[in-house]
């Protein structure tokens, strides 16, 4: 069964997003920062259909956790979504140059951020399938 | 570098032209914040380059503009007092009616993601088994749930809500009565699942095809169009109405300035309208 | 610098600020909240039971926070994960808090001119009864003054 992973060293949001993660179907692995993602990437890589990632977090920024998944020949196929309040347009260009296939600002509505994880999961109807990065 | 006004004028104007969607004056940071992920994603340096290729596409990089620059926000039964009109005035005339018709339909016209039309046909199944023997079956009823966003209406057609979204507005009683808990979600039944069907729609498109209505639920969408097209809405949804037929807008908004063709009942403290040529309805 | 005097930076800080709490509480909590207005103080001083703090770094520097009483905290933060009252204990609230103001401090960022001359640190978040919190600053701080439901909601700013 596909999973989620969210990093983010907030428990409300990562609570937020197993929720909303449960409802769309998809179980939902936690980790709080980013050495812990990539541990639970070691781990589950296999089942992890997509990553949400913050970028403001103690020790590895996300974008810096962004490139590892990306450089890593197990990891780069798993799509990366970018859930962060940085909403500066520098930003959003370094995170979607270096492979995150979208970028949802905080705060979000349930409704928002639903709709982009089955477009992410390329679950959207009528959609035009996998965004090129 | 920050949208210009140009090119705020140019990408308003686009979207308005494609869903009717009106974004105001000084609303530069509201395209700035929804557009700049799609920028970005379609190798644009700025939004003028964005512009050129929307005129030139038409196809998915439109449909995801649009998307991105719906409000999608929506609670079950929202507004206390319309759902109380509902409850104690349409529901009970739509079941009234459907015992001499063979099918009542109602159209959900802009149903995010399904909290609307699953609250509508939640409240007809609840009159119903108050009714006893005498009530009409549920499947008498059709309810037509329509978006333009195609990513909402995935999320509607599952029918699953996360317990944050159901603490938005669901009353306890009906979360027993008409959801499966499945633990981490919770889904909504078969029965009024069934009688929900979704349909991506553009209201700015012909509302024809879609057949007549007995009940027409058009709520919080019209807030974010221009005076014309309200106008224009206003008309095709009087001509989709049957003639004993009840619309239903949001609590903030009101035809009056748009149209004269529908005329106001209170209820309960929240206005409904139906069509003015119609003397008999009570 | 004069206090007094027009300072676009603070009056465009002021609207951000009003913007991001008003989005952040109806997007995140699904509630509604009202602004009421706006009042200044010559020192920064924080005493309800719930706060939370962020330093902005960089082009622009200074404190932004936020407070409420107990009991509305918990309400927030109740809404925003979706459980009961009573299921939100100590750690469920200092975090809810911390991630409030992350988000409306982060909300206004953008408003300060962009560029990503500014830096967002860390949030702090308190909560307790017994405690008042000053910060050593020689400008003004702007107070919003919001309404949930029927409770206060204040937003400080002193840049
Ligand atoms: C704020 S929601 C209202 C949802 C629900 N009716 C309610 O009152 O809670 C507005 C919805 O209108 C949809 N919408 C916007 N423009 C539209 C158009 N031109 N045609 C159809 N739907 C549209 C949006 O996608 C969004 O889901």
């Amino acid at each position: 069964m596909v999973k989620l992973l969210t990093i983010d060293d907030s428990k409300t949001i990562r609570r937020v997003i197993a929720g909303i993660g449960a409802a769309l179907g998809y179980e939902v692995l936690e980790a709080e920062h980013g050495a812990a993602g990539l541990e639970v990437l070691e781990q589950h890589a296999d089942e992890v259909g997509l990553i949400l990632l913050d970028w403001n977090m103690p020790g590895m920024n996300g974008l810096e956790v962004l490139k590892t998944i990306k450089a890593n020949q197990n990891w780069k196929h798993i799509p990366v979504m970018m859930v962060t309040t940085e909403g500066e347009r520098e930003y959003i260009i370094q995170a979607i140059q270096a492979g995150a296939i979208h970028y949802q600002t905080k705060p979000f509505t349930q409704e928002d951020i639903s709709a982009r994880i089955m477009e992410a999961l390329g679950q959207g109807k009528g959609r035009s399938g996998g965004n090129v990065a | 570098m920050a949208i210009t006004k140009e090119e705020f004028d140019l990408i308003r104007q686009f979207v308005h032209e494609h869903s009717g969607i009106l974004v105001g004056d000084g609303k530069e940071y509201l395209v700035e914040n929804r557009l700049n992920v799609i920028l970005v994603k379609n190798k644009c340096d700025n939004f003028f380059q964005l512009y050129e290729k929307l005129k030139k596409d038409n196809g998915a990089l439109c449909v995801e503009v649009i998307d991105a620059m719906t409000t999608n926000e929506t609670l079950w039964f929202r507004d206390t007092s319309f759902f109380a009109a509902l409850s104690n005035f349409v529901i009970p005339t739509l079941l009234e009616k459907a015992l001499h018709k063979p099918k009542i339909r109602i159209w959900s016209a802009a149903c995010s993601t399904g909290q609307e039309p699953y609250s509508v046909a939640m409240l007809l199944d609840q009159a119903r088994s108050a009714m006893g023997k005498t009530a009409p079956p549920l499947d008498r009823f059709a309810i037509l749930a329509t978006d333009i966003s195609p990513s909402v209406l995935s999320i509607a057609t599952m029918g699953r809500y996360s317990q944050l979204a159901i603490s938005r507005g669901m009353r306890p009683a009906f979360l027993e009565r008409f959801f499966i808990n499945r633990g981490s979600y919770y889904e909504v039944a078969p029965g009024i699942h069934d009688i929900v069907t979704f349909k991506q729609f553009n209201l700015k498109e012909d509302f024809k095809p879609l057949g007549s209505f007995d009940f027409i639920l058009c709520r919080n969408v019209l807030i974010y169009f221009s005076n014309e097209l309200k106008s224009e809405i206003y008309r095709k949804l009087y001509e989709s109405l049957v003639r004993d037929g009840i619309l239903s807008i949001g609590a903030s908004e009101s035809p009056r300035g748009y149209t004269t063709v529908f005329e106001q009942v209170m209820v309960e403290g929240a206005a409904l309208y139906r069509p003015s040529t119609n003397a008999g309805l009570s | 610098m004069d206090h007094h005097q027009d300072r676009p930076d603070q009056d465009r800080l002021v609207s951000g600020l009003r913007d991001a709490t008003i989005q952040v509480l109806r997007t995140m909590a699904g509630r509604e909240v009202a602004y009421v207005g706006l009042s200044a103080m010559n020192q920064f001083v924080l005493k309800d039971e719930a706060c939370g703090v962020v330093r902005l770094r960089g082009s622009v520097s200074g404190l932004v926070a936020i407070s409420c009483g107990l009991d509305l905290a918990q309400y927030l933060v109740s809404c925003i994960i979706g459980v009961a009252i009573d299921e939100i204990g100590q750690e469920e609230l200092l975090d809810g808090v911390s991630e409030l103001t992350n988000m409306i401090c982060g909300g206004v960022k953008t408003h300060l001119g962009g560029g990503g001359g500014v830096e967002l640190l860390p949030p702090l978040a308190v909560v307790g009864s017994e405690y008042v919190a000053q910060w050593k600053t020689d400008c003004d701080t702007s107070v919003l003054l919001f309404r949930v439901d029927d409770n206060t909601f204040r937003v400080y700013a002193s840049v």
